[in-house]
């Protein structure tokens, strides 16, 4: 396809995003009026969607120019290229994904939202998105990014529950301390010009001190953190994303913090000239620290939202450790490029699942009408074909093979370990430390999904909604299924989509066959083999069990269970399932059990009721977050005292100041 | 642990061996054991047997002399016999004691969840009879014994019944009903 | 064609003569508590007598739980058939990378973890929440030491592991690897559900890990699981035998006499491995669960030491 073509595609999706948001703002609270700015946001996203995987494929083939192609509506502020195309493509499967999924799932909700309010915000929130990946300028970038960020906003409140307003208050809060740092940073580098493009900058770049530009990237770093949920500035990321309908929850975690990955991206590689071994270090070791500490939260957390956006720390944490290590590796003068590649890999799975996984969640809640994972249970019964598509996706956030993200996790490990002995002693050592410590994320994830796989769809409904959930609509099921579908084929094909995201930076101009295998000196992966020696052992055992065994008619019993009549409240709760979990970690979770016993009267002995309470903090918000708020606090107090009404006492603060301006002034 | 080691070593093995019993042994014991053997072997094709024992209500008194079945003495693991920990697993059910009310429904769902081909066994008096308990209150069906809930195929009695006659009348449920 | 028979006779040899280690296990405990114990085949005839049974299944399970007998064996086969056990070179070599074991054995827990949790029984559940924490807290001391053995070894695939200290013995070049190999030897005996970490002859549901979850499988389905635990067991095993003692070890070009000889080391080898199990089962005792955390971080940290000492030295 031509370069017009191709940007009038990209034009096409992001206008006709705008115009379903003004259609939604005229047009009512109807569900039909709903329906129609949905199908309208799907269909311009399936067209930017090919729009831009055209883009991504003749950027990275060098079809198109290799630099960047600009909009011809306008040049100065919207460039595409490879790196955009790449997130752009992510951004509009996405919204497909979510938009698709709100046809069916916004309907039972029309008391809770107001529709015109709700998609005019989502459109102003898709726009920004797309916008931000597209700017070439200072302004352009920060103004959407703004754009994003504010839609996200009214995301978030969408419900107006004093649970949402609280979230979206701490959310405003840590994303404009984000955006200011954005813009802090970016004035630094483009020495208060609004207007210098991401080449200016570079240029620019290469002139500043040391100091600036230690100081400007740091603030990079916090800005695009803060909004990736790096710890310890991820605190509103557990509020904020399970607050907004689910729909919207799917593209803020499985998009919007891709669009900070990008940002971070775009100005570690291609704006900085290079990056000191201890920022790279930093930036590898928060990621790591993100990883971990999102991992463990999401594994002993029982709200499935919060859960889930608990998994995007883990996974945004596990990118920001590949950049950070292919950072590092620049520095070493190692091969950094499968490292920036593998980041692209895992945000492009990460997308998938996740915006799966949370609307999965939408569909679950709306019919349990709880996001308490205790209160769940048995559904597999009831929605078999759904919850294969669930399973997949578990599959996909354990990172298990044969599904995408095991194979991003896999080059990145590979790619760590075969460089150990190449590195003195004491890195290899710590190579291997951050090797294990991924692997740990790992098995913590397995535990975490394998948790809310079990709790939601196996055995009995701990509660009534969820014995009496009905059939889900199609619109619900089918966005689910065709996240599963993706995530398996960014397995299976696994070779051929690391080899096509690895174009972005290297100058190989040829696009990959679908079989391709992943290589390393000494090391061939090949994912599509192995799929298919799993499905051929599957299917040798199926012949087994067919041929080799009894076949006779199975018996259907009671569960055994040494004889009581079984009722659900037997059963291991998603609380009771992760209990080994909060014991051996307590001391990093903060968590607490004791037990509380209430007597007749407080020196009767006679006990009416004991119960175990249990609790779990962050670490972060104890030692880090309170002591700041508490110091705040006290200052204020102090400060508060000068307040006393006297007005006597006022006069002289005046006079006092007087003098001091006198003194300094002479 | 050396203390342990020198201690396996020094015991020696005082399982009678089957063929020659060089140290004292109950001969009666070996030939009802490798009748029982024989005939598991004939089994449908299988060679073992597992058994879920169930109590029902006993004085514990049964279930001592089933332990000891599988001591050093007795050692009736090589005859290809196993105690499993779910019905599911088991090929044969043995109840013991005076079916009690509050055994009855799980003495119910353990026969019914026994996979075909299955045997039950009812060992001791009281799960024959209801033994001194038959007609009691607290008993199921009124009389305690077993068959009064759930089919049994073979009882054995004595209070309680030793090993010897334990894996006698293993062996006769088993030949009575050889499939 | 060569390598692909050698690996046909690899694969069907490790399943062949799986459960003839957890008969060995079994034989060898009995003899350790005096006992003559039951025949070493006999979990041979105890998986045939369950293919030949009738099957219960409880009326609280879903689809889940019909699957999991057939993922969980296809996953300990998929292990036999990656997993080098009899000698190298075979026609997986390339494919048996040293980050792929530890994700396939989760896998097999995972769906395991399923099948107990979908009974709505309270023992299931707690078998599985114990297994998912076990296999979840086993899987740093996993990737360490199969990481550790291929920096030593020079080589990324567990194929090339074997290879390459069938040539030179670990003991010639890096005599300090037994560190690593007592932490592989950990992660084995918890992956395996052995003493210390669960106890497999258990009738008592509060100490069970891997029984508790498999209490509701009845019939071919329960045959299924035995076999495949019995093959987990058996090729890690072999895997850690052909690494400490590579003897006998076979390159997959041999001729006749060397894959004899080779077959019949590897029988001496499981005989050995489960002499070593049944030896660690008779003179400890199971660990409490909840200090289970203890064990992992020792398996940890020898393997962290071995990995150390062996790059150093």
């Amino acid at each position: 396809m031509s370069l017009d073509t191709l940007s009038m595609l990209i034009l096409t999706g992001t206008v006709g995003t705008l115009i379903g948001g003004v259609i939604a703002l005229f047009s009512g609270r109807k569900a039909v009026a709903n329906t129609v700015v949905q199908a309208l946001f799907a269909v311009s996203s399936g067209i930017g969607l090919i729009g831009s995987i055209g883009a991504f494929l003749g950027c990275v083939t060098h079809t198109i120019p290799s630099a960047s192609f600009a909009l011809s509506a306008a040049p100065s502020l919207m460039t595409i290229d490879a790196w955009s195309a790449a997130f752009l493509v992510l951004i509009h499967l996405g919204t497909l994904l979510a938009s698709l999924f709100a046809i069916g799932y916004l309907p039972s909700y029309a008391k809770t939202y107001s529709f015109p309010t709700l998609n005019f915000a989502s459109a102003l929130f898709i726009v920004g998105m797309q916008a931000t990946v597209m700017a070439s300028s200072v302004f352009a970038f920060l103004f959407a990014w703004e754009m994003m960020s504010i839609a996200a906003y009214f995301l978030v409140i969408a419900d107006r529950e004093e649970a949402s307003i609280k979230a979206g208050f701490i959310y405003f809060v840590m994303t404009h301390l984000g955006a200011a740092s954005l813009l802090a940073a970016f004035l630094l580098l483009a020495k208060g010009d609004m207007m210098a493009s991401f080449a200016t900058l570079h240029a620019n770049a290469g002139t500043l001190p040391m100091f600036t530009l230690a100081l400007s990237f740091f603030l990079f770093f916090a800005g695009f953190g803060s909004k990736a949920g790096l710890v310890p500035l991820h605190q509103w990321l557990p509020y904020a994303h399970p607050q907004a309908p689910s729909h919207s929850s799917a593209m803020m975690s499985g998009v919007m913090l891709k669009v900070a990955v990008y940002g971070f991206l775009r100005i570690a590689l291609g704006v900085f000239p290079q990056i000191p071994m201890t920022w790279a270090i930093i930036v590898t070791v928060i990621g790591l620290l993100s990883a971990f500490f999102g991992v463990l939260t999401a594994a002993v957390e029982s709200d499935l939202k919060r859960l889930l956006a608990w998994s995007s720390v883990e996974n945004l944490g596990l990118i920001f450790a590949m950049i950070g290590m292919g950072l590092i590796f620049r520095q070493l003068g190692l091969p950094e490029a499968p490292f920036f590649a593998v980041a692209l890999v895992h945000a492009l799975n990460h997308t998938i699942f996740k915006s799966g996984l949370f609307l999965s969640a939408g569909a679950i809640i709306s019919q349990t009408h709880t996001r308490d994972l205790d209160a769940m249970g048995g559904l597999a019964k009831k929605w078999p074909a759904f919850s294969f598509g669930f399973l997949g996706l578990v599959f996909a956030a354990s990172a298990l093979p044969p599904f995408g993200t095991f194979y991003g996790e896999w080059v990145y490990l590979q790619q760590m370990a075969m460089n150990v002995l190449k590195v003195s002693h004491v890195s290899g050592f710590l190579l291997v430390l951050v090797i294990s410590v991924v692997a740990l994320v790992g098995g913590l994830a397995v535990f975490t999904f394998g948790k809310v796989f079990s709790s939601i769809f196996l055995s009995k409904p701990r509660s009534s909604h969820a014995d009496h959930v009905k059939p889900l609509n199609g619109f619900m099921v089918w966005p689910v299924m065709i996240a599963a579908i993706l995530s398996l084929f960014a397995g299976v094909f696994g070779g051929a989509l690391y080899q096509l995201l690895s174009g972005v930076l290297t100058s190989s101009s040829a696009v990959p066959g679908l079989f391709a295998t992943v290589s390393f000196p000494g090391v061939m992966i090949s994912p599509f083999f192995l799929f298919v020696l799993f499905v051929l052992v599957g299917g040798m055992v199926m012949l087994l069990r067919r041929f080799g065994t009894s076949q006779q008619p199975v018996r259907m019993t009671d569960t055994w269970d040494c004889g009581q009549p079984l009722t659900a409240r037997m059963e291991y709760t998603s609380t009771g399932f992760a209990s080994p979990i909060r014991f051996f970690f307590r001391s990093i979770l903060l968590a607490k059990n004791h037990m509380v016993t209430e007597r007749v009267t407080p020196e009767n002995a006679y006990v009416l009721r004991r119960r175990l309470e249990w609790s779990v903090s962050s670490i972060w918000e104890e030692w880090l977050y309170r002591p700041i708020a508490n110091a705040i606090l006290a200052i204020s107090a102090w400060v508060k005292k000068l307040q006393n009404g006297v007005i006597q006492f006022y006069i002289l603060l005046v006079l006092v100041t007087l003098l001091l301006v006198l003194v300094f002034a002479v | 642990m050396w203390k342990l080691l020198s201690k396996i070593i020094t015991t020696g093995n005082p399982t009678e061996s089957a063929k020659t019993s060089s140290t004292p042994s109950d001969p009666a014991f070996e030939a009802v054991g490798n009748r029982l053997k024989e005939v598991i072997h004939s089994l449908y094709g299988g060679r073992s047997l597992r058994i879920r024992h169930v109590d029902a209500g006993s004085s514990n008194a049964e279930e001592f002399e089933l332990t000891a079945t599988g001591n050093a003495f007795y050692d009736i693991e090589r005859f290809g016999i196993g105690f499993v920990a779910s019905p599911r697993h088991a090929d044969i059910i043995t109840v013991s004691g005076p079916v009690t009310r509050n055994m009855e429904h799980a003495l119910k769902t353990a026969y019914d969840m026994t996979p075909e081909p299955r045997l039950v066994i009812a060992v001791g008096d009281g799960a024959c009879t209801g033994g001194i308990w038959r007609g009691s209150y607290a008993m199921a069906a009124g009389t305690g014994a077993a068959e009064d809930v759930i089919p049994v195929d073979v009882k054995i009695p004595g209070d309680p019944p030793t090993p010897m006659q334990f894996i006698e009348g293993l062996l006769a449920a088993i030949s009575s009903t050889k499939k | 064609m060569n390598f692909l028979i050698f690996s046909l006779i690899q694969t069907v040899l490790v399943i062949a003569l799986a459960p003839l280690m957890i008969g060995m296990i079994r034989m060898a405990k009995a003899r350790f508590q005096n006992r003559r114990g039951a025949s070493v085949f006999q979990p041979y005839w105890a998986l045939l007598t369950l293919c030949r049974k009738e099957m219960t299944i409880t009326t609280q399970s879903s689809w889940v739980f019909r699957v999991v007998p057939f993922v969980v064996l296809t996953t300990s086969t998929v292990l036999a058939i990656l997993m080098p056990t009899l000698g190298f070179g075979g026609f997986f070599a390339q494919a048996s990378s040293v980050f792929l074991i530890g994700a396939i054995l989760a896998i097999g827990s995972l769906f395991l973890v399923f099948g107990g949790m979908d009974v709505a029984s309270a023992f299931g559940g707690m078998g599985s929440s114990r297994e998912m924490t076990l296999a979840a807290l086993v899987e740093p001391s996993t990737v360490l030491t199969l990481v550790t053995l291929a920096l030593a070894a020079g080589s990324w695939n567990l194929d090339g592991i074997f290879a390459s200290f069938a040539h030179t013995p670990w003991y010639a070049s890096h005599p300090l690897l037994i560190l690593t190999f007592l932490a592989l030897g950990c992660v084995i005996l918890s992956e395996g559900a052995r003493y210390p970490v669960d106890n497999p002859a258990t009738h008592l549901e509060l100490t069970m890990v891997h029984e508790a979850m498999i209490l509701e499988y009845s019939g071919p389905y329960l045959a299924m699981l035995e076999m495949a635990s019995a093959i987990k067991l058996t090729v890690l095993a072999l895997f850690l035998m052909g690494l400490v003692f590579p003897w006998g070890v076979v390159a997959s070009g041999a001729g006749i006499g060397a894959m004899v000889i080779g077959i019949l080391a590897m029988i001496v080898k499981l005989f050995v491995a489960a002499f070593a199990v049944a030896f660690i089962e008779s003179t400890l005792v199971k660990m409490r669960f909840y200090r289970m955390q203890e064990y992992m971080t020792t398996a940890y940290f020898l393997g962290l030491t071995g990995l150390v000492l062996s790059l150093l030295f």
